[in-house]
């Protein structure tokens, strides 16, 4: 290349980065040209989902689609103010939430998407023995060892106090001795006082997440009726399992925000729950089942 | 190192560059030695300053940390999309180079005077590189009884290597004007054990044992600085005659060939291959800005130039960019690198197993990179040389120092700091709508850049030697994807052992000369 052609598509080369930059910029901190020629500042949404493939509907119309492996939506381009949006899959319960969006922000959602159904297996107390069978007698039948191993989790005394290793490393989530009142599940700590559930973070402030969005203890749910139990929501840290007194079983959602809280109805009776990972598993009388949420 | 280098004290006022030829700053004392000093910690420090302070503005000012990111990803999408014009203006000047008839060419030029001396520094590698490399010798068009070949070994590889050179001299050296086999000895005082301070002896040597006897004019002989793997095709001398002979200042100036890797090409795994072509199209972009010029690996001299200079310096590792680096302050600033874009064939780097390949490459990129070197006795000589216009001193800091930084923090904030803002930028810019389309903006802005590999892969097809299908793979596919490789290879066989070599140097940690091990299929494993 010439010295002179050199030149030349060095100058043509900076005019197109200080033409573009701007653009960029204001294109990346939310700045949109609307219908009308105007200059308008946008916000958007975030939906950290733990289901894929979902849909969104923005004030009725579907806005975005997820892939088949995407699990996050990202709608951006929207103008301030109040809307009605609702995430949907099949076989889910939809999820819907006012959110208030504002100038350059992106407001962080985490949608709890409940299957319609639950399929509850059950874990039977006796199965037949595995011995050979001896002719003209009966079947022996013995305990199941998934029975027993289950209901000695029902009997577990709250888990003690860590130790000196495991208290520094986990900071002040360390230190908790959990119960019947006092579930933690990473930073995410849940009481029951009465009939309420608080929550309260136990991370560093620049970690808090947004379902739960201050660094004081929150009420996270209360009810009429009276809350005879609680845990986490299988495999997650921003929803709660409520037992009501009348056997009753709810999902409820910890984020508070926008002055609407989601609950849904898991199981219509069960005597007793506990949550392990990512399993369910309640008594109904003398029977134990286990529903899967992975 | 062997032995002690003596300190310059008392340098003389007046600028004299053979007071200058100074390897690092330890062969200085006072004021001299803090102001090299200065200069050796600059480029590394600058390095680390910008990544370091990207980190600690991801933390502090995310948002200004984000802007700053997108300008760089932009920046960076237009300086590849120059650099591209300049490959692909190299790429045809190549393609015009080669098939071009350098013999009719000459016609209307006297050149029988001319002698062509060819230095092959060698160590422990196989006769069977070195024989190619004299194959390929006898093969080119040019009337081989104006060749000086110097096998140039060392002392310190053995008596089997000096009777691999003998063996050699018997079969070979008949078919050539003269063939001398130099030795050169182990632990010299002030020197590094390496390839210049081998050449520089065996050009002397040649210098008296055949130069001298036969009464030579210095002025008549074109060296060319090769490796014993440097392979040269067929017009190689022809070309290089012709620009010697057509060159306004033919004593003023080294001509730079274009390595290509093309050896063992087929041998070598998908990621030596990558990094191997890479430093070839960097070679090619620079041939298309002569004024950035320095000299890299095989490039040729006249010998009288040589001799003034006082051969290549043989107490440091950079010997191929240093020995311009000397002529430029010997001949105050009037000395140009004329580029050949013609090529010249050597070895991609290649050992028998993938983790010592890999290795391997590392440790030969950060030899380049420790090119870095450079920049301090360029300084330095610039401070006292008062005849080089400040302009031009000027400029030629920026571009070393703009070169250095490039190479060893460019990749890591495009591929790794990219990320920091939105990691360490906390809550409150996580919420922002710049923190969210910030990697849709980096990731797409790549896409596009990364648009320049389609172009890089056609360049490193049609320079590779015909791919063999000789197998089930569809070969000619392997050579394109490969390129997909590159953000990983320019971080870390790229960026990576620069700031390797920038952090040594910038402590002081002096890096000795690495001799890359030569590994071809049919041979054994040698070093170079």
């Amino acid at each position: 290349m010439t010295p002179k052609k050199q030149l030349i598509t060095i100058i043509i080369l900076f005019f197109i980065f200080i033409s573009v930059i701007p653009l960029i910029i204001c294109y990346s901190m939310g700045y949109r040209i609307s219908a009308d020629f105007k200059i308008v500042e946008t916000g958007g949404i975030y939906l950290s989902s733990s289901e894929a493939d979902t849909s969104l509907y923005v004030n009725g119309k579907l806005k975005k689609k997820a892939g088949l492996m995407d699990r996050n939506i990202l709608l951006q381009n929207i103008t301030p103010g109040i809307y009605s949006i609702r995430l949907t899959k099949d076989e889910f319960r939809p999820w819907e939430k006012r959110i208030k969006i504002q100038e350059r922000q992106v407001e962080v959602c985490y949608p709890l998407l409940v299957p319609e159904k639950f399929e509850p297996l059950e874990i039977k107390k006796y199965i037949p023995s595995e011995k050979k069978k001896v002719k003209n007698k009966k079947v022996k039948y013995v305990i199941n060892d998934e029975y027993k191993e289950v209901s000695a989790l029902f009997k577990k005394p709250a888990k003690s106090s860590p130790g000196i290793l495991t208290r520094w490393y986990k900071g002040e989530a360390g230190k908790i001795k959990t119960g019947k009142n006092l579930k933690l599940k990473g930073n995410v700590l849940l009481s029951k006082e009465g009939n309420r559930i608080f929550v309260k973070w136990l991370g560093k402030e620049d970690h808090l997440p947004f379902f739960i969005n201050t660094m004081k203890k929150k009420q996270a749910f209360t009810s009429a009726s009276i809350i005879s139990s609680f845990d986490f929501y299988p495999g997650r840290d921003d929803a709660i399992l409520v037992r009501f007194s009348n056997g009753a079983l709810y999902a409820v959602e910890i984020d508070t925000r926008f002055e609407q809280q989601n609950a849904y109805i898991i199981l219509r009776y069960c005597s007793r729950f506990l949550v392990e990972e990512q399993t369910l598993f309640f008594f109904t009388g003398e029977y134990l089942y286990s529903i899967d949420f992975d | 190192m062997n032995g002690h280098t003596p300190l310059r004290k008392n340098l003389p006022g007046q600028y004299k560059y053979e007071n200058f030829r100074i390897g690092k700053a330890d062969e200085l004392s006072g004021s001299d030695y803090l102001l090299y000093r200065f200069w050796e910690i600059l480029p590394g420090a600058v390095s680390w300053s910008t990544l370091l302070g990207a980190v600690a503005a991801s933390f502090f000012y995310p948002f200004y940390a984000a802007i700053f990111i997108i300008c760089f990803d932009v920046f960076w999408l237009m300086k590849t999309a120059y650099l591209s014009l300049h490959l692909k203006a190299n790429w045809k000047r190549i393609k015009e180079h080669f098939h071009a008839d350098w013999e009719s060419r000459l016609v209307h030029f006297k050149y029988d005077h001319l002698y062509h001396m060819i230095m092959l520094p060698f160590y422990k590698e196989d006769a069977s590189i070195i024989e190619k490399t004299l194959q390929a010798l006898l093969d080119s068009r040019y009337n081989h009884k104006k060749f000086i070949v110097v096998l140039a070994s060392e002392e310190r590889a053995g008596a089997e290597h000096h009777k691999t050179a003998a063996e050699m001299e018997k079969k070979y050296g008949n078919q050539f004007d003269h063939f001398i086999i130099t030795i050169h000895p182990d632990g010299i005082e002030g020197e590094m054990a390496g390839k210049g301070s081998n050449i520089t002896y065996a050009a002397e040597e040649a210098r008296i044992q055949i130069l001298d006897r036969k009464k030579i004019p210095y002025e008549d002989v074109l060296v060319s600085a090769f490796d014993i793997d440097t392979i040269v095709y067929r017009d190689y001398f022809l070309c290089l005659t012709w620009m010697f002979l057509t060159n306004e200042k033919p004593f003023n100036t080294s001509f730079q060939p274009v390595p290509v890797f093309n050896n063992n090409i087929f041998e070598a795994p998908a990621v030596s291959r990558v990094v191997a072509y890479s430093g070839t199209f960097w070679q090619m972009v620079q041939q298309e800005r002569q004024k950035r010029m320095a000299t890299f690996s095989s490039h040729s001299i006249a010998f009288s130039t040589l001799y003034q200079t006082g051969y290549w310096q043989s107490n440091m590792v950079s010997e191929d960019s240093r020995i311009f680096w000397n002529c430029y302050m010997k001949f105050d600033g009037d000395y140009i690198v004329t580029p050949m874009s013609y090529p010249v064939s050597m070895d991609a780097n290649l050992a028998p197993g993938f983790m010592e390949t890999m290795k391997n490459i590392y440790r030969q990129q950060r030899r380049w990179a420790y090119g870095v070197e450079n920049f301090a006795y360029i300084m330095f000589n610039f401070s006292k040389n008062k005849k080089i216009p400040f302009f031009k001193k000027f400029k030629i800091f920026l571009i070393n120092l703009d070169g250095y930084w490039s190479l060893a923090t460019n990749p890591i904030i495009i591929f790794l700091l990219g990320w920091m803002p939105i990691v360490l930028g906390g809550r409150e810019f996580n919420t922002t709508t710049l923190s969210y389309t910030l990697p849709y903006i980096t990731r797409d802005i790549m896409m596009i850049t990364m648009c320049n590999l389609i172009l890089s892969s056609m360049v490193a097809v049609s320079l590779m030697p015909a791919i063999p299908e000789n197998g089930r793979k569809p070969k000619r596919f392997y050579h394109i994807i490969q390129w997909l490789l590159v953000p990983l290879t320019i971080t870390i066989f790229g960026a990576i052992p620069a700031l390797d070599a920038q952090t040594r140097l910038m402590f002081g940690k002096y890096m000795g000369f690495w001799v890359t091990p030569k590994h071809r299929d049919t041979g054994k494993d040698t070093n170079s």
